[in-house]
């Protein structure tokens, strides 16, 4: 165990800083409950030149791996990859903040808010004051990180429980990381601090005043994008030029200002570019289509680099002047330039814009009516597009209706399509699949104009106050978060759907990432959009965005706030209590319908160890594990009743922690059972049973099978269907429980009897 | 044999891949079966086969063999008078398939499972996981998609053929 240097102030529990063995035991009681569940993506072994060795069916590499822990390593490797790009993120942010404010920069969260860092308070056991406090916990993920990812390396781990375990510590450090970067983020730059009615943004592609030069920042560090805007500020010049930003420093950079624009999720990444709409592409980190050089190349938009992670071969010109970066850009000198400098980038790219816009006019790749046709026209119906999408989009029928005149199976595609271009990889005729697509949805592009609420940041320890009892005891069904990428099986508008349910019936539903800006893009039949339909606030109906996937952490960190606010649990390196509180008393459960990236596995990974359960889309099966229980499975559904001692089954509450659903429907009826806990009041069960029983019966035809292992006692019954669930306990045969002070954990045990 | 591609190219998980298989094989494959245990996922519900819905045609024709829904699929069976063995989410049916104890109606372990109608990368993956890891289980893929992480898989066909393949299955395996 590491010392900590902080002075007290609250005292310090059992794991500050913990290192890869000290909440093992904690990890597994989990999966001793929510067993490991693989589906490979792959057969074979091929990390080291032994190999490729075949796994199949129980044989063992020649390192002497089987498949289970191979799938434990490569999830191992997946949330290390996850953890590490948000560490390094959080130290960029943290060393460029320092670099302009100093160490001495206070942590700023605001009046409504005490407890400014709930995870790095649970994880390393400090209270940050300052940004230079924070560079303490980077030392540790940093450290951290490098233990995890040397034990992927060949004859190192050989248990895929151990695998896994490690694969949840990953989670945890990912998470720590994440609440870092956008402290140091919020607190140098001025982001809303938990503010329910942050302002209202623009999303959309329809929403560019394509009169004016415009920049889109792409990627997730925002400090380029931050240096655009103080460029402009300086030269008051905000208004000549379009800010637009796309995936998540869009969501910063409408932190940063108002007046900035979001384009979209990443799935919109080549769609805009090829639309030829911005002037100027500017990359940071994180997410970011590999070949933007080349797409931004065809429609004529220079590209600046600014990161250490993504430097496309470009000469790094950070150290010349800037009206020689821009000249050279402007004649097409080069295609691109490598800034490290983000206040250097900020004046290239503004006069970059102003000077090409007028010499590009928006120039496209999108056909025109004409060239739509004929190129259409070539396609043969081979199939080979579809059968190279990853959701098996039929992009062949509605290349090929086109002959036909019939352009409506192409537009349809518009709001499905995750814009891979995997089609036009396969595609033998050479079509540009993903214009085409663009060109028949022309119209319905530029009526995209929705509106987002500009990431808040924090949860307000009031607002856990109010809701951290209803939430507790259940009268609030529950927390549901949308989170994650824009890998959606049928289109982010499942998204909307899902997440207007839950806020009918009073969950809270809060969000982030691409499927906070998913959230924004559909409208009510009054026009509205959700975040203009519901308030901002995290309560019962209420929907926050909290920012970008850096921005996750509030919502992790509102769970562990209710434990400590609420609750009165102690936080400082607490972490197995607080888990074990959350798992067992905390309806809140995540929802990753569009799962993609790394950095969201091992997102939802830390959510797992904190007791959270995570639902993914069925493109999350791709990720090759989930954390299934088994209900049938008395036994594993068994705790202490803190109170007694005695060992209490609780039903299976929640059943899973790492769940894949096929449908939106089944995710739907999965996120209301999943905030079902054991320490719910009978009126609170009452409530969630109404929504799991309602929800079920919608989408499923009938009540659940399962409805009596939820029942504890008569009182748990909701009185609405009192007939119906009278009549299955007493064809079950059930027998009332007790209601225990539930824990996984023999410490937490008061007395025994 | 001929070799068949997976129906997404990139899907190639290694030396072991499935069979391709016609409606008759997989006739009697399924009526050699002891337990076999039919899975009808979320396309049933969109997947037309003529002008009739795969939903209907299985309430209509899936016969004796133990059925089990998953996603949302229940109501529809439902609605259409069939009540199925066991209704739960294909990961759920999938873990438990790779419990050798377990079975959808309580009367014995499977010895094939048929899986229809579940998207084809989710599909894929639940046959990758019974593939390993229960090696007592044979498993079909009826989609008309090529599934190479199944036992056997109808190989990628159309629609016409496809809906003429189906059928072969759905009528024949009711006259076990």
């Amino acid at each position: 165990m590491l010392e900590t240097k902080e002075k007290p102030w609250e005292a310090l529990g059992p794991t500050p800083k913990p290192s890869i063995r000290e909440l093992r035991s904690w990890d597994f009681r989990l999966l001793d409950r929510y067993q490991p569940f693989y589906s490979p993506f792959c057969d074979l072994c091929c990390f080291c030149t032994f190999g490729k060795c075949d796994l199949t069916r129980g044989k063992r590499g020649a390192c002497g791996i089987d498949i289970r822990a191979q799938q434990g390593r490569q999830g191992l490797l997946f949330a290390t990859m996850g953890a590490s790009a948000h560490a390094a993120h959080a130290r960029h942010l943290l060393e460029n903040a320092i670099a302009r404010f100093g160490r001495k920069l206070p942590i700023q969260a605001g009046t409504q808010v005490e407890v400014e860092a709930p995870i790095t308070r649970l994880v390393v056991g400090i209270k940050p004051k300052t940004l230079g406090d924070l560079e303490e916990v980077v030392d540790y993920i940093e450290e951290q990180i490098t233990h995890l990812l040397s034990a992927v390396n060949i004859g190192q781990e050989g248990s895929y429980l151990d695998f896994e375990s490690k694969t949840l510590h990953a989670g945890m450090i990912d998470n720590l990381a994440m609440e870092v970067a956008d402290l140091a983020q919020i607190s140098a730059y001025g982001f809303p601090k938990g503010d329910p009615e942050a302002p209202l943004i623009e999303l959309g592609a329809g929403v560019i005043d394509i009169s004016k030069p415009v920049t889109l920042s792409i990627g997730h560090n925002v400090l380029p994008s931050i240096g655009i805007v103080d460029y402009l500020r300086k030269k008051g010049m905000i208004d000549a030029v379009e800010v637009a930003g796309l995936c998540c420093t869009g969501h910063d950079i409408s932190r940063y200002t108002d007046r900035a624009k979001i384009i979209g999720p990443m799935s919109d990444q080549l769609k805009f570019i090829r639309s030829g709409v911005a002037d100027v592409v500017i990359v940071d980190e994180q997410c970011i289509r590999t070949n933007v050089l080349a797409e931004a190349q065809a429609v004529k938009s220079p590209v600046i680099a600014t990161g250490d992670k993504i430097c496309y071969g470009l000469p790094d010109m950070t150290e010349a002047p800037a009206e020689v970066i821009t000249q050279s850009l402007v004649t097409g000198k080069h295609q691109g330039a490598l800034i490290f400098d983000p206040s250097k980038v900020g004046e290239v790219a503004v006069q970059t814009a102003l000077l090409i816009a007028p010499m590009r006019k928006k120039y496209k790749v999108i056909p025109d009516a004409e060239a739509f046709k004929s190129l259409a026209e070539k396609c043969t119906n081979c199939g080979q597009c579809r059968r190279n999408c990853p959701i098996d989009l039929p992009v062949d029928d509605a290349v090929y209706a086109v002959r036909n005149g019939n352009t409506e199976k192409l537009e349809a595609l518009h709001e499905l399509c995750l814009g891979c271009i995997r089609c036009e990889s396969e595609c033998p005729q050479d079509i540009p699949i993903l214009s085409l697509i663009e060109k028949a949805a022309e119209r319905k592009i530029k009526l995209e104009k929705f509106k987002i609420r500009a990431g808040r940041g924090f949860i307000l320890d009031t607002e856990i106050r109010e809701v951290g009892s209803p939430i507790v005891l259940g009268k609030i069904p529950g927390v549901i978060g949308f989170v994650g990428c824009s890998n959606y099986p049928r289109g982010g508008i499942e998204v909307a759907e899902m997440a207007e349910e839950y806020l009918r019936r009073r969950y809270i539903v809060t969000s982030s990432g691409c499927a906070a800006m998913n959230l924004a893009r559909y409208k009510n039949d009054e026009g509205m959009t959700l975040y203009e339909a519901y308030p901002g606030i995290f309560d019962a109906s209420g929907l926050t965005n909290t920012g970008s996937c850096i921005s996750n952490a509030h919502i992790i960190g509102a769970a562990i706030k209710i434990a400590n606010i609420f609750a009165r649990r102690p936080l400082r390196a607490n972490y197995e209590e607080i888990a074990d509180y959350i798992l067992n008393r905390v309806g809140a459960v995540a929802i990753v319908w569009g799962a993609m990236s790394q950095k969201a596995w091992a997102i939802a990974t830390g959510a797992n160890r904190l007791g959270i359960p995570v639902i993914y889309g069925p493109q999350g099966t791709k990720y090759r594990r989930l954390y299934l229980g088994r209900k049938e499975m008395r036994e594993k559904y068994m705790v202490y009743d803190a109170r007694t001692g005695d060992r209490v089954y609780i039903g299976p509450a929640p059943e899973h922690l790492a769940y894949a659903a096929e449908s939106k429907e089944e995710a739907l009826v999965w996120g209301a059972k999943l905030c079902i806990k054991p320490n719910d009041t009978t009126y609170g069960r009452q409530i969630k049973l109404t929504h799991y029983c309602e929800l079920h019966k919608r989408y499923f035809g009938r009540l659940p099978d399962d409805v009596h292992l939820l029942v504890r006692t008569k009182a748990d019954v909701p009185i609405t269907l009192k007939g119906e669930i009278s009549a299955i306990l007493e064809e079950k045969k059930w027998q009332p429980t007790t209601i225990p002070d539930p824990t996984l954990l023999e410490r937490m045990i008061r007395a025994r009897k | 044999m001929a070799v068949v591609t997976p129906w997404q190219l990139g899907n190639i998980p290694g030396p072991k891949r499935a069979m391709p298989l016609k409606g008759e094989i997989a006739v009697k494959l399924i009526q050699a079966a002891k337990r076999p245990l039919l899975a009808i996922g979320s396309l049933a519900l969109e997947t037309k086969v003529g002008n009739e819905l795969l939903i209907d045609l299985v309430a209509k024709l899936g016969g004796d063999i133990p059925l089990v829904t998953t996603a949302h699929v229940l109501k529809a069976m439902l609605e259409r008078g069939l009540n199925p063995a066991a209704f739960m989410g294909v990961v759920d049916l999938t873990n438990r398939l790779t419990d050798q104890s377990w079975s959808a109606d309580g009367k014995g372990p499977h010895d094939l499972v048929i899986f229809l109608g579940i998207p084809y990368p989710l599909q894929s993956q639940m046959l990758s996981t019974l593939k390993h890891f229960a090696t007592n289980l044979r498993t079909i893929s009826l989609d008309r998609f090529f599934q190479p992480n199944a036992d056997w898989s109808f190989p990628n066909l159309g629609e016409e053929e496809w809906g003429k393949e189906i059928l072969k299955v759905l009528e024949n395996s009711a006259k076990k």
